[in-house]
């Protein structure tokens, strides 16, 4: 079978730089992949301290292991497999401990997303809420769910990404992505039933 | 339209939750003094493991298996050394109990037949008891005996 031709990495040559030594390229780096892999993480633990704290050492291991990355995969899909990593290892310490949750701001912006306004109005009282408590409401659930759950909810239903790429990430198959997704969504179902129409 | 519709859409709205204003410029500045410190308080130990280990990972697979393969026939031949028997042990002499020291004296002056002078008694010449023939040089003919270089 012809395999799927792959997409040019873009950082490819700021990896190089980095890789010899130019730290100016893995600033840059950071910059430009620091709010994805923010989201990846926040949303998994639902804690600004920890994100921050793990954001920060998912980029040391990264600069670390630099010289290590042979390019088979982009930069993006291998940092990002780091820090998927690296946030399940460290859930499943902070489980034993039973983190809370210290949630960031919600931008504003989200009062004109038609989703919202769906979902918050009505004539249903308990529809009848506000930002934080939804926050709140979500936050709950999706700390619910297991770890697999959350961090393929994460990808796919936050951040966007397709089947194929959060596969590649977990490295397993497209199949499990799918499976783990309907169990995923069907427990939030559960859990979110008072938003449901 | 899928059946979990309404569940992806609220989920989608997580999206809108940001940190605060600044943070992601202030996250490289941490970056770099966090790095700065943790290497001026890392133990010269980690460091040398840690650039030990990226500079092995740096090998191909065929450099691991001529390394190893390498350090594999070394360890063979010590071991072989280590267990290998050595040369025989030399017998050690025993002395015979009956054995008598040598008078080497006596020996230097076995065919002069010297007898030790008296006192008072004057010395005169040898006349000769004792015979000593050597055997004249003979020339050497011909190559037998010479090695053949």
């Amino acid at each position: 079978m012809k395999s799927k031709p792959r997409k040019p990495d873009e950082d490819k040559d700021l990896v190089e730089r980095a890789k010899s030594g130019d730290t100016a390229a893995f600033d840059e780096l950071i910059v430009k992949h620091s709010p994805r892999l923010y989201g990846l993480v926040y949303h998994m633990t639902s804690n600004h301290e920890d994100t921050n704290d793990l954001l920060q050492d998912i980029f040391a291991k990264a600069y670390r292991s630099l010289k290590r990355f042979r390019g088979k995969s982009t930069f993006y899909t291998w940092i990002y497999s780091i820090a998927v990593n690296m946030t399940l290892n460290f859930l499943k310490k902070r489980n034993r401990q039973r983190g809370g949750m210290s949630l960031d701001d919600v931008d504003s912006n989200i009062e004109n997303d038609k989703d919202f306004i769906e979902a918050t109005a009505g004539s249903n009282p308990i529809r009848e809420t506000n930002i934080h408590e939804l926050q709140e409401r979500l936050n709950k659930a999706m700390m619910e769910l297991s770890e697999d759950h959350r961090a393929v909810v994460t990808m796919y239903d936050i951040q966007g990404m397709p089947h194929a790429e959060i596969s590649g990430i977990l490295g397993v198959s497209e199949g499990t992505v799918r499976s783990r997704l309907f169990y995923a969504h069907r427990q939030l179902q559960n859990y979110l039933e008072d938003f449901r129409k | 339209m899928s059946e979990f519709e309404e569940v992806e859409r609220l989920m989608r709205l997580k999206k809108y939750e940001q940190p605060r204003e600044g943070y992601f410029e202030d996250f490289v500045d941490e970056f770099q003094r966090r790095q700065r410190s943790e290497l001026l308080s890392r133990s010269s130990r980690s460091l040398f493991f840690e650039r030990l280990g990226t500079y092995a990972s740096g090998f191909s697979k065929q450099t691991w298996f001529a390394g190893a393969g390498a350090g594999l026939a070394y360890a063979c031949v010590m071991a072989y050394l280590m267990i290998s028997p050595g040369e025989e042990p030399t017998p050690e002499v025993s002395y015979e109990s009956g054995a008598q020291p040598v008078d080497l004296w006596r020996v230097n002056n076995l065919s002069l037949d010297i007898v030790p002078a008296a006192p008072g008694e004057t010395l005169q010449p040898v006349t000769g008891t004792g015979t000593l023939s050597v055997d004249p040089v003979q020339p050497v003919t011909g190559t037998e005996g010479f090695l053949d270089f």
